[in-house]
């Protein structure tokens, strides 16, 4: 055989076992773009088999190949490109109908199909009989049996890629749409044949998708040489179609196509009644319930929240631990070899303990991510956007926007990186841009340490406060951003719930560590930049006293301490302690501790000399509202993609909080607090 | 024969329809159309807020908004087994007293 290199596409619909079928197949042999799996980027991975070698592009699930989504005209022109040799189509053996749908729009594309008809287990547990060879031949396309969550069929898709080749398959497969429309899809495709710069589209499909008035395809005519012209013919059959037919042409369509599926399916599948998947009939009658649903709900963040606390906190303090082992010995180390004061301040004050500020972080994060793992495996997740639509429609938002908050709680990180699953652009930048304004795990050391010297009898209740201001600010927020975001056509949603499932553990731990990964892949190079000029600007110019007031960012400090003045902290050991806070909120803490010259233990002593209760109160609210950390500040840019929205974020927070801590502490002044 | 088409989010949990006509402007329309909600599909609702819904499809389910379901018309009448039987719809258009709901 020629072939040594080839390359296969995964497609299908969500929940069809994709992403088990492409681990299975390429095993730990995988390249994860910059973002792992559930958006834009592309998986890849290879397949070693023989002496051939298989490149695998898993592309993201979609339902139909339209132009609605980024994901649907990604994989599209994936396809359309011809970048694979063959496409293997995950199809769900248990609901062929709507997973043939795709399958027949990539036949249409005289795409070169491999169809895994996977979950046969579970068909065969419901009774349903599929004759494959009649199912094959009704398609034109192979068919064969998998179980993508035990690994069963890998071997046997391969091997049929490997061993029977590539057969491409051109234009011998048609779905009849009557005759009206057939003859206009003759005539558009002898309109649109000879034009060169329309040679990479099958014709017949394209004509099928103009008269569908598919946007994107629409758009691109009208640059070609007779697109207005086709255009207009085109509008016109529309027209005359409609009235013919008695209903718009589009949704024709998509029926035949779906006529064309019953009759393959009733050519080759055996089915009883559908059978109803009892348990999963009761769960959701429990946790979707009316009254019930939302309690549950409660129920379930709580664990989620305590398990991360509970466990976090030792792992942060080994993270923490090592980190400062690690200078100890550095500084020792780079002593004994006689290197430079401004190389050992530069790795031991700067990389080392700014880096291990910031990834103190990290263990907060692999919890959360479990936890969010074990949601969305075992299928709870999707409920939650059912059970919260109600009140978040109040808001402006649909029910999915509602885990992104709840995260922000745990850490504003995960929680900017959950809203991905939204897929309405628009509630996804809002719910972005109001998040930070949750009061992560970061903060509440500083309210901890502030409200234990300054409110020691009302702890709870200062802190209570706290908290819901920033929930205030984050509803205010998205109310705001949703009057100067524009509006998208329809807010509402459709999204599938998948059946509950125990997950694996395997299973929890690799989606873990791609979001892990994919944090430190994405927010490495940010956190690293800042960490260098932090530590530059406590250094320069070269002699002062690491971060003394003699420092460039001492000095900086002093020039924005009066702007700080009206809120109440006008110091610039305030300021410092702000400017390092971005780092990570409960730098602060240490941060002062070094300028107050007081450590760790005689800080609490000191803080009551240089602010009043009052001031301290408005110090803990431009902790809680000011910019966010930087590494919510990557996420921000890496999951907005924009840098405008990015300083958005970060101007607005700055503003917000100064506006509201000068209120505080201006009206506080006026009622006769001090 | 009665009739009585509605919008989706009429039909009470635990109850079924069958799709009649699925409305809305281009996008939502397709969308729901690409899900497998066809005309002649039979849709278990099994939960029914007031707000959003869920519902069965085939063998699988989907959580919707509001507005989503008020686009999908329905005939409660249809039981399994009238199906079965082949029994016709005896709906006429004009009628009918959908109309008035969103497009």
């Amino acid at each position: 055989m020629r072939m040594s290199h080839i390359t296969m596409a995964i497609a299908g619909n969500p929940n069809t076992g994709k992403t088990s079928l492409f681990n299975h197949l390429t095993g730990a042999r995988q390249h994860v773009g910059n973002w792992p799996g559930v958006t834009v980027e592309k998986k890849e991975g290879q397949i070693r088999y023989k002496d051939k070698i298989i490149r695998v592009v898993d592309l993201p699930g979609t339902y139909s190949l339209g132009a609605y989504s980024e994901d649907e005209i990604i994989a599209r022109e994936f396809i359309l490109n011809n970048e694979s040799d063959v496409v293997v189509n995950t199809v769900d053996a248990t609901n062929l109908s709507r997973n043939l749908y795709l399958t027949v729009q990539m036949l249409e594309m005289d795409a070169n199909i491999l169809i895994a008809l996977n979950m046969m287990d579970e068909a065969g547990r419901l009774g349903i009989e599929i004759d494959l060879n009649r199912l094959s031949t009704a398609l034109g396309a192979r068919v064969v049996p998998t179980v993508a969550a035990k690994g069963k069929g890998i071997k046997e898709i391969i091997a049929a890629i490997i061993e029977n080749g590539i057969k491409p398959s051109k234009g011998k497969f048609r779905i009849d749409y009557g005759e009206d429309v057939e003859r206009v899809i003759d005539n558009i495709v002898n309109m649109i044949q000879d034009d060169k710069k329309l040679s990479k589209y099958p014709p017949r499909w394209l004509a099928i998708k103009l008269l569908e008035e598919d946007e994107k395809l629409v758009r691109q005519i009208k640059a070609t040489l007779k697109g207005k012209e086709i255009l207009s013919y085109v509008q016109s059959c529309r027209q005359a179609l409609e009235n013919k037919i008695g209903e718009n042409l589009d949704s024709y369509i998509i029926a035949k196509r779906y006529e064309f599926i019953h009759d393959v399916i009733s050519q080759s599948v055996q089915r009883p009644q559908t059978g109803n998947d009892l348990l999963t009939d009761k769960i959701d009658r429990i946790v979707t319930h009316n009254i019930l649903g939302i309690p549950i709900f409660a129920a379930i963040m709580w664990l989620v929240f305590t398990f991360t606390f509970i466990f976090s906190e030792p792992l942060v303090e080994i993270v923490e631990t090592g980190f400062s082992t690690l200078s100890e010995l550095l500084l020792a180390a780079l002593t004994g070899i006689g290197a430079s004061e401004i190389f050992i301040s530069f790795v031991v004050d700067g990389i080392v303990s700014g880096l291990g500020s910031v990834l103190s972080i990290v263990p907060v994060l692999f919890l959360l991510f479990i936890a969010i793992a074990m949601l969305e495996d075992s299928g709870y997740m999707a409920r939650i956007a059912y059970v919260m639509d109600k009140p978040m429609r109040m808001m402006g938002l649909s029910g999915k926007a509602f885990v992104p908050f709840l995260l922000g709680f745990g850490c504003n990180v995960p929680a900017v990186m959950a809203t991905r699953t939204i897929e309405n652009k628009r509630d996804r930048l809002i719910t972005i841009l109001a998040n930070p304004f949750i009061s992560c795990s970061a903060r509440l050391p500083v309210y901890v340490l502030f409200t234990s010297v300054f409110f020691p009898k009302r702890q709870a209740l200062v802190l209570g406060s706290l908290y819901l201001l920033g929930v205030f600010m984050a509803i205010i927020s998205v109310k705001l951003f949703g009057k100067i975001v524009p509006e998208q056509d329809d807010s509402s949603f459709i999204i599938e719930l998948p059946p509950y499932r125990l997950p694996t553990l395997k299973g929890v731990f690799l989606h873990m560590w791609e979001n892990v990964r994919g944090f430190l892949n994405k927010v490495s190079n940010i956190i690293l930049a800042a960490v260098v000029i932090i530590w530059l600007l406590s250094s320069l110019p070269f002699g002062v006293e690491y971060a003394s007031d003699e420092s460039m960012i001492g000095r900086m400090s002093s020039l924005i301490a009066p702007i700080l003045k009206p809120a109440g902290f006008g110091t610039w050991q305030a300021a410092i302690a702000l400017i390092f806070g971005v780092l990570a909120k409960e730098i602060v803490i240490s941060t002062l501790g070094v300028v107050y010259k007081a450590g760790s233990f005689g800080l609490a002593a000191v803080l009551s000399e240089h602010f009043t209760p009052l001031s301290a109160y408005s110090f803990m609210v431009m902790t809680l509202l000011y910019a966010p950390c930087i590494a919510t500040i990557g996420s921000i840019r890496s999951e907005t993609k924009s840098l405008k929205w990015t300083a958005v974020s970060v101007i607005y927070g700055l503003i917000i909080a100064w506006t509201m801590s000068v209120l505080i502490y201006q009206i506080g002044l006026m009622l006769g607090f001090s | 024969m009665n009739c009585s088409l509605e919008p989706l989010t009429g039909i009470k949990a635990g109850m079924s329809a069958m799709v009649k006509e699925v409305r809305g402007g281009k996008n939502v329309r397709n969308r729901l159309m690409e899900m497998g909600i066809i005309e002649g599909t039979t849709i278990r609702v099994i939960a029914n807020s007031g707000g959003p819904l869920i519902v069965q499809v085939g063998n699988s389910r989907f959580a919707m908004g509001h507005g989503m379901a008020q686009k999908i018309i329905v005939d409660r009448v249809y039981k399994g087994i009238d199906i079965a039987l082949g029994r016709e719809a005896g709906c006429n258009e004009n009628e009918s007293h959908y109309h008035g709901y969103s497009r």
